[in-house]
């Protein structure tokens, strides 16, 4: 049988009292990344960024010359990638993040596509171990765009090295919620929306199980720049512009 | 034969960066079919009398054609929505 309230516990008025309220968790004011706030440390295996720069809650990275392409500066290709990525510690309110928790991310990605350059990739989300140059180790799963420069932008999400996306015209974000923890890197969706915030496509993609790592290893955020083809090169001064913004939630495992 | 089915309502239209069964990898626009094969059918599709895969006529046409018709039925309604 039912418990019925029949009186408010604090003012003992009848019919109960009011409904439960979640205190923090509405209209959450996302984190917009910017990656000159001194918090990032920059990953560059072979050296390919030259600047990176904040303005408007964009980032715009310019490159060193990629001469000769390859997959494995995609990070969406092969279990190599040396692409350029920066990297901090997964942190909510002074705490880390490690494998073994519950992890909600929500990401919201856009690209500025006027900036239009190279067959590009952007990347954001969750990672192990960011200054790896095999996948298996990084245990990614991100937000992503890619627009080559003669298509529209594809935004969706790579999991590991393996993407899910859908792209269009009138794409102008995409917002990307990435569940992982209990030792998986865990299920990345997204919806993609355009102008008007409606959404023009929905599509989810999962990642691998456990991935060996302790339970214990703390979850890094990662937000990688790259090429989308495995013969793409890179002139000097060339550019990739885009804002991400980020919502990290965990919840109590044991709850 | 055993059971061969289709999740129609889950097949999307994707970019897919992704590796192949034999390693090959594939970058392509395409249509992504979930195939649901039944946990309970598994032992009689890895029976080498059901499939051998070094004998160029295994599958038998039969139940090859049953298998490719769960596919391109999901394929044709997919397409004609």
């Amino acid at each position: 049988m039912p418990v019925t309230p029949c009186f408010d516990p604090t003012t003992g008025s009848s019919g109960g009292g009011p409904p439960a309220v979640s205190a923090s968790l509405y209209n959450l004011t996302p984190e917009i990344i910017d990656l000159t706030d001194g918090s990032w440390t920059l990953e560059d295996p072979d050296s390919l960024v030259d600047t990176v720069s904040f303005a408007a809650g964009f980032n715009t990275v310019t490159w060193n010359a990629l001469a000769v392409g390859s997959a494995d500066y995609r990070w969406a290709s092969g279990t190599v990638v040396r692409a350029p990525r920066w990297y901090k510690d997964l942190q909510i309110n002074g705490n880390a993040i490690t494998n073994g928790d519950y992890l909600i991310q929500m990401v919201r990605t856009e690209l500025d596509a006027t900036v239009n350059d190279f067959f590009q990739r952007i990347v954001c989300g969750t990672c192990l171990d960011p200054t790896s140059t095999d996948t298996t180790v990084i245990d990614g799963m991100y937000g992503t765009v890619s627009k080559n420069t003669g298509g529209n932008p594809i935004y969706g999400v790579v999991a590991n090295n393996a993407v899910q996306s859908n792209g269009g015209a009138t794409l102008v974000a995409s917002n990307a919620t990435i569940a992982r923890g209990y030792t998986s890197m865990g299920t990345g969706m997204y919806i993609n929306i355009d102008a008007t915030d409606t959404a023009t496509h929905t599509a989810s993609r999962n990642g691998l199980n456990a991935s060996g790592a302790a339970a214990s290893t703390t979850v890094k955020l990662l937000v990688g720049v790259g090429t989308g083809g495995n013969t793409t090169t890179v002139a000097a001064g060339n550019q990739q512009r885009f804002k991400v913004s980020i919502v990290n939630l965990t919840t109590d495992s044991g709850a | 034969m055993p059971a061969i089915h289709v999740d129609q309502s889950q097949i999307t239209v994707s970019d897919v960066s992704i590796e192949d069964t034999d390693g090959s990898h594939i970058d392509t626009e395409a249509f992504i079919i979930p195939v649901v094969i039944p946990l309970s059918e598994m032992g009689t599709y890895l029976d080498p009398a059901f499939y051998d895969p070094d004998a160029s006529a295994s599958p038998t046409a039969a139940d090859s054609r049953k298998i490719a018709r769960a596919v391109l039925d999901a394929l044709k309604k997919a397409a004609e929505e």
